[in-house]
């Protein structure tokens, strides 16, 4: 019974301190500039491309999709933070991507990293829409980024990670 | 060794602490890497920013273009590395500010695109911190490659040290080695040496040893030859003492018919003390011969068939003047079915018997008698033996005195006492027969009650007996085996066989006891476990006998 208590009041304490964690992680960029105000719910942000076929999200379309949440350790910024995020899995398979296509994961400011889906989907690789609620601004990776959760073998791995990511294409 | 240890211990321990060497490189070379590729970032988003804002004064993007490239510098400086400090934080202060300047330019501008009339008037406040972002930025990231690289040159130089410090550790250790199996192998060839000289002493002792058994052969040789010529010696001797003491005792007797006996006492005394030394001296001189030629290697005994009662009756043929003037009568007891034949020199038995038989007839009281009694007797090796015993009711032999009784020139003390003449060779001469006929002879004797003196010479034996003897052993392990291996509905017929085989082979006694079995198996109601017992029973007489013909070598 102790033991129970113990843990219940263990668990209030983390949920807390992750609360408290994703809440400072949503301060403002101390570098930031002039505030960006975020893409418009229906503009096009994201498009994916495979072959001469590319479908484009706006917000909207990506929030429709099946979304889940998940507290994961920020490497950039060494801090918990809490994302709402769409599995690349599920995002292959509505666009019919095959296991051993490669994806080439493209940033607003050009950075790109590519690798197979096989292994985006085996590191357990997410789209993050939105942190503790809110949309990520663009002067902390927003409006979308990719993320990984804390056991997953990209975790420390931090090359796919690609922020403001505006496009996939498909090989 | 110690040293080789100590240096293999300082050496470890150098190793160790290259191994964390090494760790802290690997550590200095992953924070160069992570902030090399922040700063590498950052110089480039640096670049974008300032291109986007260029292109924004001359009107040829929209100004939110250049705010998303502004929040993608901010992300980019807002990184914290693995020192847990922000790039913004590594930056020279010119550069924030610089970036703060844009950042006010930015914010009093319309949205969209910048008309030129508007633009004029900024380009060269823009001009001025567009040229101190990139200079900053690269400042920064030759700066880090400065530092980066003392930083390495210092790693190196750590290294150095250590792979010297390893190098002197290992050289000290292979001169320290070297030593030690310089050392080892000296040692060893020191042993090597002292192994040799150790087993060339022992060669040496050795030839002495074979030299000095060479000398005692040849000092062998030389005392049997010695023996032989003492022998030839006594031989002739005795020859030459004999041939006179015939002369004169035939001249004695010549004057005993001569002279007329009894006429003076005196003379007849001298004439009889005379007689009977020569006599005695005659007697010792035969037996000093005979002794000698028995001792003599070229002395074999005849190989004949001798009847042993006729050899005693002979002997008591001879003797019979002095049973008469003793008054002493001698009986032999024998069974008349049984031969008692024996292999042997029927001149030298003669010898053994007239020897002890006249013994008998000195030593006994008048109107005594002595028996000379025959049997046959089963010898250690299962053979047969023709056994004679001579039993007399004489003075005897005190007891202590019986072991040396058989010795050479021997006396009993209660004979010497009472003056009856002898010489002392009559039995070392018996024994030493006895010996030569592969007999053995024994003495039982009580001091004034009598004497029993039983030699046993082995039995007669055909050629064909022998041989039939020699495969005594052979039937008897057959027999073990076969008695050993048969199955219980077998045994019965295996019993039968095999107890026929070993009477055939002169094992009367476990040949009658292994058909004995044989018949009670034939009983009814005889158990398993009985018969069982009986066989184990049976198998351990077989084996007794077995190892008794074994070990008394008669194979």
């Amino acid at each position: 019974m102790a033991k129970k208590v113990l843990g219940a009041l263990l668990a209030i304490v983390i949920s807390t301190l992750t609360f408290s964690s994703a809440s400072s992680a949503s301060e403002t960029n101390p570098y930031g500039g002039t505030a960006v105000t975020p893409p418009n719910n229906n503009e096009i942000i994201f498009t994916v491309t495979k072959g001469k076929i590319s479908k484009n999200y706006s917000m909207n379309t990506l929030r429709a999709m099946k979304t889940s949440t998940i507290t994961i350790y920020e490497p950039f910024v060494k801090k918990y933070q809490s994302f709402t995020v769409i599995s690349i899995a599920s995002l292959a398979k509505e666009n019919g991507i095959g296991q051993q296509s490669v994806l080439k994961t493209i940033a607003l400011n050009d950075y790109a990293y590519s690798n197979t889906l096989k292994n985006f989907v085996a590191a357990k690789g997410y789209i993050a829409i939105a942190r503790s609620g809110k949309p990520i601004p663009y002067d902390q990776g927003g409006p979308i980024r990719i993320v990984f959760p804390k056991d997953s073998r990209w975790a420390k791995f931090l090359d796919p990670w690609n922020w403001s990511l505006s496009s996939i294409v498909v090989k | 060794m110690a040293a080789i240890l100590v240096n293999l211990i300082i050496l470890a321990a150098s190793t160790f602490t290259s191994s964390d060497q090494a760790t802290e490189e690997r550590n200095v070379f992953t924070s160069a890497q992570t902030t090399a590729s922040s700063i590498i970032f950052t110089q480039r988003e640096s670049l974008a920013y300032t291109t986007r804002y260029s292109l924004w004064l001359a009107g040829l993007v929209p100004k939110r273009d250049v705010e998303i490239s502004r929040a993608t510098l901010a992300q980019r400086l807002n990184v914290i590395d693995i020192e847990n400090l922000s790039m913004g934080a590594r930056l020279d202060p010119e550069f924030i500010e610089a970036l703060r300047l844009s950042d006010s330019l930015l914010a009093v501008s319309p949205d969209g695109f910048l008309p030129r009339a508007y633009a004029e008037p900024i380009t060269d406040q823009a001009q001025a911190f567009i040229t101190t972002i990139l200079g900053a930025s690269r400042t920064q990231v030759v700066a880090y490659q400065q530092e980066l690289d003392s930083h390495l040159i210092a790693v190196a130089e750590k290294r150095q040290s250590v792979a010297f410090r390893n190098l002197v550790l290992l050289i000290s250790l292979m001169i320290l080695t070297t030593i030690f199996i310089g050392w080892g192998g000296l040692r060893f060839l020191r042993q090597v040496k002292k192994t040799q000289i150790f087993i060339d002493k022992e060669y040496e002792a050795l030839e002495l040893s074979r030299k000095e058994l060479l000398k005692l052969n040849v000092t062998v040789l030389t005392l049997e030859e010695l023996n032989d010529t003492k022998n030839d010696f006594i031989s002739t001797v005795n020859h030459e003492l004999r041939t006179p003491l015939t002369s004169i005792i035939g001249y004695i007797e010549l004057l005993k018919s001569e002279i007329e006996l009894g006429k003076d006492p005196q003379i007849d005394l001298i004439i009889d003390v005379v007689d009977k030394n020569a006599l005695v001296l005659l007697d010792l001189v035969e037996s000093i011969l005979s002794l000698s030629r028995l001792d003599s290697k070229q002395s074999k005994p005849l190989d004949q068939e001798v009847d042993l009662i006729r050899t005693v009756e002979k002997t008591v043929f001879v003797l019979s003047p002095q049973l008469i003037l003793n008054n002493v009568e001698i009986k032999l007891a024998f069974n008349q079915d049984n031969d008692y034949l024996v292999r042997g020199d029927s001149n030298q038995l003669s010898q053994v018997f007239l020897n002890l038989i006249s013994n008998a007839v000195k030593f006994s009281p008048q109107k005594s008698e002595i028996l000379i009694t025959f049997s046959r007797v089963l010898n250690d090796q299962m053979q047969n033996n023709i056994s004679v015993a001579i039993a007399d009711k004489g003075i005897g032999i005190p007891e202590k005195e019986i072991p040396e009784l058989f010795h050479r020139f021997f006396r009993a003390s209660n004979a010497i006492n009472k003056q009856i003449v002898g010489t002392g060779l009559g039995l070392a001469i018996v024994a030493k027969i006895v010996e030569i006929h592969k007999g053995k002879i024994t003495v039982v004797s009580q001091e004034n009650i009598g004497s029993t003196f039983r030699v046993e010479i082995p039995a007669f034996i055909s050629e064909l007996d022998q041989r039939i003897l020699d495969k005594r052993v052979d039937v008897l392990e057959r027999a073990i085996t076969a008695i050993r291996d048969a199955e219980i509905n077998k045994l019965k017929d295996v019993y039968h066989e095999m107890g026929g085989a070993l009477g055939t082979y002169g094992l009367d006694e476990l040949g009658s006891k292994v058909l004995e079995h044989s018949r009670s198996l034939s009983a009814e109601g005889v158990d398993a476990s009985t018969i069982a017992d009986q066989r184990v029973s049976l198998l351990e007489s077989l084996n007794k006998t077995y190892q008794r013909l074994n070990n008394q070598g008669n194979i």
